[in-house]
């Protein structure tokens, strides 16, 4: 499942099409999850994401919140 | 056309160097058993992500070498032609270790220049050419493993369902994110408690700024008047050391004058003593009288003494030839007296008589009585002249004492003389310094009686003396005044500064949390939102999957009356099929024979490649293992009718017949395997 099918997927649900960017990140979170996954060293022996999986996908996810729409997001 | 173009094998298992060119849509990779026809499509897989299964790249390389390499050139989705180059080299005398290297580069259709996209030369990572391949390509390694690379044997494995699935269809990697989303909005939610006391606390230092602000808004006030007050000190301090200076220099000349006057009145009686000594002396004349009558009368005497002792003289040598004449007759007369009876004489040698002698000792005793008598006379004459003498000579000394004493007195008069001028000049010099200092004190202050001054400069430095203490103890109030105030605006700008920084800090750290609030709302709905997609990827494509298996099976079996439907369990994917004479679902897995699972797998495995891609191409190995002559040929010719990738690549040691597609044949040459073009 690439990229855009994700983000056309994940614009399709309301609350998140509500809010700008919000799809397109998550698209880039769920590739770069992707790419994660691919390699048999980020999983477990019951084929759960690994700590450093899962820090490497939290670190990227935050690059993205700092250079997406979320960046400077207007305060509610 | 998209797909792979060329695979180029270098020392790959029996390959030293072996070029597979392909082409768009069908394309059959056919030979023997063992011919290495396998081999292709694990270079395929070694390219493509480095490794095959669980075979480490030594195990790939050509037997006796220490290198093994393969390029794969393909057309991307996006229409871009790709060189992929990988190497794994064994250094010399290693027997594990193996250094790979990697390069993707692209070029668009119309150009020959190519541009790197990664490389492990520039230090790129797996996960980025893995990244950069499912860009190109649409798929991951474990799309590859499951909808790619259709491998020998275990196509019908599927039919049993697979996790594997959730991988390839994104449901894992959603779950994944959905998780980390909902994490990392706890967290941010965690920390936004704290917004409330953050914003309190943001309000209770502006407050305390404002109190600062005021207090040092007095304080300023406050320290102007403390610092304009100290000015005029100053001011007045310097007026007064002005004043002072002139009564210092009054004083000054008032100490001079009484200085003259001290040094005039020691000279004047210096020289009254002077007077009075030189007069205790005597007048001048009559010194000088003295000392003329003193020299005159001791050279007088000296004349009698000189004449006293030449009579003395004079006596001593009749003394003297007196006394011989004495002892002449003496002589005389004892030699007669001694030829009393006569005799010759000892003197003469003549013979004397008794009688002769006694006529002639008489007279000389006579004559020797007369001369005693003489030399009486002459020592009294001689006695006396030694009194003159002696009387003469005191006389003298006690007139030569004299002079000299009148002489020294007249002397010392003189020098008391000079002692008198000298201190007559001293007088006269003091005086007339006495009297410019008295003129200098009046120039000084004209306005003042002479004999006031002495007052007049004692109450002005009274007077000074007493301005300085006051103003000197106003300066000194003035300045700890100023330093006190000084010291609290600084502390009052300590604390404004620190309200400042405080107040900034815990703006930062509000605007943080409120961002951090704001964004955790984003990252629920997106954790929700994958909530949704992981539903929708799982069910969706499942339906979706099973309604395609279905009509790709109807296809590739050439037969509508077998099944009534094909459904996947959207749970564990496991594939159920609803058989026309049994009317009800059954697991796949248990469906009749070897070959109709075949089938079946091979239609869901084509359903997925398509559900998960479109991907440029396809790799089937032997996909028509266990079928018929016949059959094997329809299915062949139905998998090429199929439009689920651009490029299929097939497998299969069957005989062909007349199968349409681009043709190369795999053969084994010795220990060698090496591709033989073939027709289209």
């Amino acid at each position: 499942m690439d990229e855009r099918a994700i983000q056309e997927k994940l614009a399709a649900v309301d609350d998140v099409a509500a809010h700008p960017g919000l799809a397109e990140l998550g698209a880039a979170a769920f590739a770069y999850a992707n790419v994660l996954l691919d390699d048999d060293d980020n999983l477990t022996r019951i084929g759960n994401p690994t700590g450093d999986a899962r820090a490497k996908l939290r670190a990227r996810i935050e690059e993205l919140l700092t250079g997406s729409a979320l960046d400077g997001v207007e305060l509610e | 056309m998209s797909g792979i173009t060329s695979i180029r094998l270098r020392n790959f298992r029996r390959y030293e160097d072996e070029t597979v060119v392909l082409q768009g849509g069908l394309n059959f990779l056919e030979g023997e058993n063992n011919a290495g026809k396998t081999s292709v499509l694990y270079a395929c897989e070694y390219a493509l992500f480095g490794r095959v299964g669980a075979l480490a790249p030594s195990a790939l390389m050509h037997p006796k070498t220490r290198t093994v390499g393969v390029e794969l050139c393909f057309v991307g989705r996006d229409g871009q032609h790709y060189r992929l180059q990988r190497i794994h080299v064994k250094p010399p005398k290693s027997k594990t270790t193996v250094h790979g290297h990697f390069t993707l580069k692209s070029r668009a259709p119309d150009q020959e220049a190519e541009t790197y996209i990664v490389s492990s030369d520039f230090d790129d990572l797996e996960t980025d050419l893995a990244a950069a391949l499912q860009d190109a390509l649409g798929f991951t390694r474990r799309a590859w493993q499951l909808a790619v690379h259709h491998r020998q044997g275990k196509i019908a494995d599927i039919l049993e369902g697979s996790t594997q699935l959730d991988m390839v269809l994104g449901v894992t990697s959603a779950v994944f994110v959905e998780e980390e989303f909902r994490a990392m909005a706890l967290e941010r939610e965690k920390a936004a408690r704290d917004l409330p006391a953050l914003e309190a606390k943001l309000e209770q230092l502006a407050e305390e700024r404002e109190g600062r602000v005021s207090r040092k808004a007095v304080l300023g006030a406050e320290l102007e008047a403390a610092q304009k007050r100290a000015a005029e000190v100053a001011e007045r301090l310097q007026s007064l050391d002005a004043r002072r200076q002139s009564v210092e220099q009054l004083a000054e000349l008032v100490s001079a004058q009484w200085e003259a006057q001290s040094e005039t009145d020691e000279a004047t009686a210096d020289l009254r003593r002077a007077e009075e000594a030189r007069d205790a002396l005597g007048e001048k004349s009559a010194l000088d009288a003295t000392v003329d009558d003193s020299a005159r009368r001791e050279t007088a005497l000296e004349g009698a003494r000189t004449t006293a002792q030449q009579a003395q003289r004079e006596l001593h040598d009749e003394a003297k030839t007196l006394a011989a004449a004495r002892g002449d007759l003496e002589g005389r007369l004892r030699r007669r007296q001694e030829l009393e009876g006569g005799g010759q004489c000892d003197h003469c040698g003549q013979e004397v008589t008794a009688e002769h002698l006694a006529a002639q000792i008489p007279p000389l005793e006579a004559e020797l009585t007369a001369l005693n008598a003489q030399i009486g006379e002459v020592d009294n004459r001689a006695d006396a002249a030694q009194a003159t003498l002696d009387a003469a000579e005191e006389a003298w000394s006690a007139a030569r004492l004299a002079a000299s004493e009148a002489r020294g007195v007249a002397e010392r008069h003189g020098a008391a003389q000079e002692t008198v001028d000298a201190a007559s000049g001293q007088v006269q010099t003091t005086r007339a310094a006495l009297e410019a200092a008295k003129s200098a004190v009046i120039a000084a202050v004209p306005d003042i009686d002479p004999d006031a001054i002495a007052t007049h400069l004692q109450t002005e430095r009274e007077s000074v003396t007493a301005d300085g203490a006051r103003l000197d103890a106003d300066a000194e109030h003035a300045a700890e005044l100023v330093e006190r105030i000084s010291t609290e605006v600084g502390e009052v700008d300590d604390a404004i500064a620190r309200c400042d920084r405080d107040s900034a800090e815990a703006h930062t750290s509000a605007e943080k949390l409120k961002s951090d609030a704001a964004v955790a709302k984003r990252l629920r709905v997106l954790g929700k939102g994958f909530k949704s997609v992981q539903r929708d990827l799982r069910e969706g494509a499942s339906a979706q999957m099973g309604e395609r298996a279905f009509a790709i099976h109807k296809h590739l079996s050439g037969d509508d009356r077998e099944l009534k439907a094909l459904d996947i369990d959207p749970k564990k994917y496991a594939v159920l099929v609803t058989p026309k004479d049994v009317g009800s679902k059954v697991p796949a897995a248990l469906y009749q024979g070897g070959g109709h699972r075949l089938l079946l797998g091979l239609a869901v495995k084509l359903a997925l490649a398509e559900q998960i891609g479109p991907f440029p191409f396809v790799l089937l190995d032997e996909p028509t293992y266990g079928l018929d002559g016949a059959r094997k040929l329809a299915l062949l010719e139905r998998i090429s009718e199929l439009e689920v990738a651009g490029q299929l690549i097939l497998i299969t040691h069957a005989d062909l017949g007349d199968a349409k597609g681009h043709r190369q044949r795999v053969v084994r040459d010795g220990n060698h395997s090496r591709i033989v073009g073939g027709a289209p």
